[in-house]
C-alpha cells in the first residue's frame, strides 16, 4: 500500500464525534434506557455484562498504568467495603481440581498466576523497604517499573485465556490478585501514614483515593457490586452455576491461605514478640470466623454473601501473612489496625475515601527491634 | 433500584467506549454525518433492547459492528429500494454534505479518500472500512460477516488495490472524472 494511501488512512481513523455531539448521544441513549428497563427476571444478565467489560478489561488498548489503578483501586475498595466479590473464582491451588472446570489451558493459566505472584513479590519487597526506610525513589522506580512489567505479562496471558474462551479462569486469577492486592494496600496505606510521602506505600495509597474514576474502573467496581445484588435480589431463581463456584472455589482459598498462615506462624514461633503473636493469632481467629460463616452461608443457599465472606476471611488471612513475612525479613514487627470486620467506608462514585489513621490505642506505627543485620536482598 | 442503574452505567460506558468507532464506521460507509449519528445511536439502542430481552453477547464490539453493519444496509436498501447495492455503485455515490466540512475541517486527502471508497463495489467498501478504518483483523471480520478469512483477506487486498489504483489514476489527471 502507497504512502499516500497509509496517510489518508490514518487520519481518517481520527474522525470523531465531537464532545457535544457524545453528550447529546448520551442523554438521548439513556432516556431509552429509563423506558426500557432491565426485565425483572432476568437471571445471569448481570453476569453477561459484566463478562463483557471484564473482556474490554482484558483488552489490548488498556495502558499499563491505567490497568494498575484498577487492578489497586479493585482492591482498595475491596478493603474498604468487603462487599465486592470479583467475578468467578479460582484459587491456584483448586486449578487443578477438575471437578469445578475441565477445560484449563494450564500453561497460559499458570503463566498468568505466575506472573501475578511475581508482581505481589515486589509489591512486599517494597514494603518491605518502605518499612526499613530504605525505599530510596530510584529503588521505589524500579519497583514500580517491574511490578508494571509483571503486571503486562499477566495481562497478557490472561487476554490469551480470554481469546481461548477461559474467560472464568482469566477472571479468577484477576480477582485473586485483587484480594492479594487488598491485604498489601492495607499495609502500604499504613505504612505511607506513618513515614511521610516519600515511600512509594504513601504513592500508592495517595494514587488510589485521589484518583479519578476511570471508566473502566468503575465499571468494574460496579459490574463486581451488581453480581452480589442481582444474585440477592432476584429470589425464587437459580443462581447461574458461576456464582455457586464462585463461591466455592473463593471458601476453598480462603481456607488454603489460612492453613498457610497457620503453618508460618508454627514455623516461626519461638522467635516473634508476644505483641506480634497476639496480632497474627487475633486476625487468624477472625480469618477461621469468617471462613466458617462463609460455610455456613454456602450451606444455606445464599451464595452472594458465602462469597464476600470467604473473601473477607482471605484477606484477612493474607494480611497476617505479610505481618509474618515482613517480621521475617526485616526483623521489624509492624502493627496493622486490628483486623474484623471493617466498618462501611463512605464513597464518593464508588471510589473509596482516604481511611482515617487507626486508633491511638492499637500503637499504630513502627516498633522497631531491628535484631543483627538486615539484609534485604531484591531480586528484581 | 440499584440493579437497574448499574447496568445502566455499565452500558453507558460501552457507549463512551465504542460509540466514535461505529460512528466512523457509518460515516465512511454512507458519506453523511448527520445519517451516520444516527445509524450509530441506532446501534446502541437496539442492543440494548437485545441485551434486556435476556439475549447472551459474546462479544461486545463485534455485536455493534454487526448491528451497525445491518443498518447501513437497510439505509441502502432505504435510499434506492429498487436498486441493486452493485447497481448504487455505478452512480457517482452519495455526496458528502457540505455541512460536513467545518465539522471536521477535512483536508484534501479526505475527500479523495471517500470519493474512492464511494468508487468501490459495497462488498469491497465494506471490507476495507472493516480493516483500515475500524481496525479490525482479517479473522475478526470474517466472523462478522460469516465468511471465510480467506475469502475474507483476498477482497481486502483487491479493494485495496482498487483504491490504490484510483489514487495513482488521480495523480496522473487529477481533472478526471472517477468512473
Amino acid at each position: 500500500m502507497n504512502k499516500q494511501l497509509k496517510k489518508i488512512l490514518k487520519k481518517s481513523r481520527q474522525i470523531n464525534l465531537t464532545r457535544q455531539e457524545k453528550e447529546a448521544g448520551k442523554a438521548v441513549l439513556a432516556a431509552h434506557m429509563r423506558a426500557n428497563p432491565v426485565r425483572e427476571n432476568t437471571s445471569g444478565r448481570l453476569w453477561i455484562l459484566q463478562r463483557l467489560f471484564i473482556n474490554q478489561y482484558l483488552a489490548k488498548t488498556m495502558p499499563i498504568a491505567v490497568l494498575l489503578i484498577i487492578a489497586l483501586s479493585g482492591g482498595a475498595s475491596l478493603a474498604a467495603q468487603g462487599t465486592e466479590p470479583g467475578d468467578a473464582l479460582y484459587p491456584v491451588k483448586v486449578s487443578v481440581n477438575e471437578q469445578v472446570r475441565g477445560w484449563f489451558t494450564f500453561s497460559d493459566e499458570a503463566k498468568a498466576e505466575l506472573m501475578t505472584d511475581l508482581a505481589l513479590s515486589r509489591l512486599e519487597e517494597a514494603e518491605i523497604l518502605a518499612t526499613e526506610g530504605k525505599l530510596d525513589s530510584k529503588t521505589q522506580a524500579k519497583l514500580e517499573q517491574r511490578f508494571a512489567q509483571k503486571i503486562e505479562a499477566a495481562r497478557s496471558a490472561m487476554a490469551r485465556l480470554t481469546a481461548n474462551g477461559k474467560v472464568d479462569a482469566a477472571t479468577a486469577i484477576t480477582a485473586n490478585f485483587e484480594a492479594e492486592l487488598a491485604a498489601h494496600e492495607q499495609v502500604l496505606a499504613h505504612l505511607g501514614q506513618n513515614q511521610g510521602n516519600h515511600s512509594l506505600a504513601a504513592r500508592v495509597s495517595n494514587q488510589i483515593a485521589g484518583t479519578a474514576a476511570l471508566p473502566s474502573e468503575v465499571a468494574m467496581d460496579d459490574a463486581s457490586t451488581m453480581m452480589v445484588e442481582q444474585e440477592s435480589t432476584t429470589s425464587g431463581v437459580s443462581p447461574a452455576g458461576h456464582v455457586i463456584s464462585a463461591a466455592e472455589g473463593k471458601i476453598k482459598a480462603a481456607g488454603n491461605k489460612i492453613e498457610e498462615v497457620e503453618k508460618l506462624l508454627d514455623r516461626k514461633n519461638e522467635k516473634l514478640s508476644a505483641e506480634l503473636k497476639f496480632s497474627v493469632e487475633n486476625r487468624l481467629k477472625v480469618a477461621k470466623e469468617l471462613h466458617t460463616e462463609a460455610r455456613a452461608q454456602f450451606a444455606a443457599d445464599v451464595y452472594g454473601e458465602a462469597f464476600t465472606l470467604a473473601q473477607e476471611a482471605h484477606r484477612v488471612a493474607q494480611e497476617a501473612k505479610i505481618i509474618l513475612v515482613i517480621q521475617n525479613e526485616t526483623k521489624i514487627d509492624i502493627n496493622l489496625p486490628e483486623a474484623g470486620r471493617l466498618p462501611d467506608m463512605p464513597t464518593v462514585d464508588g471510589r473509596r475515601v482516604q481511611p482515617s489513621p487507626p486508633d491511638a490505642d492499637t500503637g499504630s506505627g513502627v516498633s522497631g527491634q531491628v535484631q543483627g543485620a538486615v539484609n534485604a536482598q531484591i531480586n528484581l | 433500584m440499584p440493579g437497574q442503574d448499574r447496568m445502566q452505567k455499565l452500558f453507558m460506558r460501552a457507549y463512551e467506549q465504542h460509540s466514535d468507532a461505529i460512528f466512523r464506521h457509518c460515516y465512511f460507509r454512507i458519506s453523511d454525518r448527520e445519517r451516520a449519528q444516527e445509524l450509530m445511536q441506532d446501534t446502541f439502542t437496539k442492543t440494548w433492547d437485545y441485551l434486556i430481552k435476556g439475549n447472551d453477547v459474546e462479544n461486545l464490539r463485534a455485536f455493534l459492528y454487526q448491528t451497525a453493519r445491518n443498518l447501513v444496509i437497510d439505509e441502502y436498501r432505504r435510499r434506492k429500494p429498487e436498486a441493486s447495492l452493485e447497481k448504487l455503485q455505478e452512480e457517482k455515490g452519495f455526496d458528502p454534505a457540505s455541512n460536513d466540512h467545518k465539522h471536521i475541517g477535512e483536508s484534501f486527502d479526505l475527500e479523495v479518500l471517500k470519493e474512492v471508497l464511494d468508487v468501490l463495489e459495497e462488498e469491497y467498501r465494506e471490507v476495507v472500512t472493516l480493516r483500515y478504518i475500524d481496525g479490525l483483523k482479517p479473522r475478526q471480520i470474517a466472523k462478522l460477516l460469516d465468511q471465510s478469512p480467506n475469502l475474507v483477506s483476498v477482497r481486502i487486498h483487491r479493494g485495496i488495490a482498487k483504491v490504490r489504483q484510483h489514487l495513482e489514476k488521480k495523480e496522473q489527471d487529477p481533472n478526471e472524472q472517477t468512473a
